[in-house]
């Protein structure tokens, strides 16, 4: 025997394991430990699941200060206003032709007096009613007196006293220049019993508690909102409970020019074979922008249209007159109908629904599965998803949620993903079997 | 020089090794202690390379392979110290001696390296320049190592001792 036979032998000592189980012992001897870490999520889940949870608690603090339920705030003045005798009736069913009824609950507003009663007509057409929050007016006044000349009142000056309830006076004039209105409001009496005075006007209305119309929403006001095409609107208001067609539209103008603006103006004009009037003022800063009102009276309801243009993000105001025409007196039946497309909602309102209750169920469902498969912290994440994704409902909120919901519950899945990849043991690299 | 390396361009990973396996386990089990099992120490020289890289990155696999089988051996070696060294002594009290030594107390008592060098020599045939190549050694380096190895297998074995060497290299015989 040999060297070279001494170390054959020694090289054919023992009995081979083979290839494949030393391949395989090698890797699973080289595999880190715990090489699919349980723990430390990377760092963008970390980021977006902060962000997730910041936009649910955005969306949520939202929807609590937008409310829901009745919040109904009725002005002090509003209060004290006439009673309403009854039940308020429906306004005319006036359209405007070539505009339609805007979509979505701010389209047509109800009033908001709890006893107001549409009947079921109404309340089938347009839904539950919504109350609105209210505020109160910025200067409420006691009294409110009109005075003109006995004949053609509106060709002339027109003056108006407002009493505050702390006695305090404020005198303001139509169609006339402002020497004209400050000479004239001289020869008012305005101690005692306020009269005309030595004016030469006389008393056209007087008014207990006149509120100013844009500080708050009426208890008796129906609003109509038109669109004409993607600039051009057209808002038509009726204020139920006057009796007297005239006394409504001194109504109108003690309102309109309660504003301490200047350069009104007033002019007859014939509305749907209605006495109408146009009631212009220079420099009028109301929030809703016109240029100009077109008021008119009949039935028992006070007639208020205004005209706007969007361009921009501003609201700016249009010469209702030019639209006086558009106005048109259909039949009941076809009101209705516009009124119920109005409240319907819009394909994107529609799609906005089907994707919430499918997120919905795709949540419940997912709670559910990752339960059963112990995955519990992605179980968690969805049950939050869905209890923020229910708070939120019915805060107006369309599209947020729903994305919020969205990636939510994608974060929940790639969670379970991971953590069902943990659980598996690590495959060694194992070659063909020897 | 002999390529002894396999195609490399079509393999995978574990195609490669088992490629490289049969030669490897050889080189093993005579690089290693007796009481060291050589798919261990394949093993634990495969788990070196698989813990920073891929075997099919390696140039030269099977070189690699081998000099960390040395180095692993020569580390067993260390650690079990004199006490391994002494046993075969303290065993040995000439009863039942086989004739012919077992090769397990004669190649234990050389350094893994030799061991290497002389099983790369005088069994797989490789020239000094190979051998070399393969354990990352000058030739000169080989040429002693191989002469030491082979003079103390000499002294125990006793037998005829046939060296393969290549043209360049001193051809020696000696008889008993």
């Amino acid at each position: 025997m040999n060297t070279a036979d001494v170390l054959e032998r020694r090289a054919e000592r023992g009995r081979p394991r083979g290839a494949s189980q030393v391949w395989a012992a090698a890797h699973r001897a080289a595999a880190p430990p715990a090489a699919v870490s349980a723990h430390g999520s990377p760092l963008w889940f970390r980021v977006a699941l902060a962000l997730w949870l910041v936009g649910l608690m955005a969306a949520a603090s939202v929807a609590a200060r937008s409310g829901g339920g009745d919040t109904t705030v009725i002005s002090p003045a509003q209060e004290a206003a006439d009673e309403v005798d009854g039940v308020l009736s429906l306004p005319a069913p006036i359209l405007v032709e070539g505009g339609t009824l805007r979509q979505g609950r701010t389209g047509v507003m109800r009033p908001s007096d709890p006893d107001y009663d549409g009947g079921d007509v109404i309340d089938s057409v347009l839904g539950p009613r919504l109350r609105e929050e209210t505020a109160g007016p910025s200067e409420p006044s006691e009294i409110s007196v009109v005075f003109a000349r006995p004949s053609a009142p509106y060709e002339g000056p027109i003056l108006g006293v407002d009493q505050s309830a702390n006695g305090g006076f404020r005198v303001w004039g139509v169609n006339a220049d402002p020497d004209e209105i400050t000479a004239l409001a001289q020869d008012l009496q305005l101690t005692g019993e306020i009269s005309a005075g030595d004016t030469g006007l006389i008393e056209v209305a007087r008014f207990d508690n006149a509120v100013d119309i844009n500080d708050g929403w009426h208890r008796r006001t129906w609003q109509f909102d038109f669109r004409l095409n993607d600039n051009l609107g057209l808002t038509v208001q009726a204020e139920s409970g006057g009796s007297d067609d005239e006394a409504n539209a001194w109504l109108w103008l003690v309102r309109l020019v309660d504003r301490g603006s200047a350069d009104v103006t007033i002019q007859p004009v014939d509305v749907l074979g209605h006495q109408g009037y146009v009631i212009r003022s220079a420099g009028r800063t109301d929030t809703i922008k016109s240029d100009g009102d077109v008021v008119w009276a009949a039935d028992g309801f006070a007639y208020r249209m205004t005209a706007s243009s969007y361009g921009d993000n501003v609201v700016s105001g249009r010469d209702p007159v030019l639209d006086i025409s558009r106005l048109k007196i259909v039949d009941r039946a076809e009101w209705l109908e516009a009124l119920e497309q109005s409240a319907s909602p819009t394909p994107w309102e529609q799609g906005a629904t089907i994707l919430a209750l499918a997120t919905m169920a795709g949540l419940v469902l997912s709670t559910a599965y990752f339960l059963v498969k112990r995955t519990y912290r992605s179980a968690a994440l969805t049950v939050v998803t869905v209890v923020m994704s229910w708070a939120v409902v019915g805060s107006g909120l369309l599209l947020v949620p729903r994305v919020l919901a969205l990636v939510g519950l994608a974060l929940a899945w790639w969670l379970h993903a991971r953590s069902v990849a943990n659980r598996a043991a690590p495959e060694p690299r194992t070659g063909p079997s020897a | 020089m002999e390529n002894r390396q396999p195609d490399r361009r079509s393999l995978s990973g574990f195609e490669l090794f088992e490629s490289l396996y049969s030669s490897l386990r050889r080189f093993a089990a005579v690089v290693a202690d007796s009481d060291v099992d050589p798919d261990d120490l394949v093993q634990e020289a495969l788990v070196g390379v698989l813990a920073r890289r891929t075997i099919d990155e390696l140039d030269n696999p099977a070189a690699y392979l081998k000099r960390s089988m040395v180095n692993a051996a020569s580390g067993h070696r260390r650690r079990a110290g004199r006490w391994r060294r002494l046993v075969p002594l303290l065993a040995d009290d000439g009863i039942g001696v086989d004739h012919y030594p077992s090769d397990l107390a004669i190649l234990d008592q050389l350094d893994p390296l030799d061991r290497a060098v002389v099983f790369l020599l005088d069994v797989e045939g490789y020239s000094g320049l190979e051998a070399a190549d393969e354990l990352g050694l000058t030739h000169g380096a080989v040429r002693k190592r191989a002469s030491r190895a082979r003079r103390r297998l000499r002294s125990v074995v006793g037998a005829e001792l046939i060296l393969i060497t290549s043209p360049t290299e001193e051809r020696t015989e000696e008889s008993t």
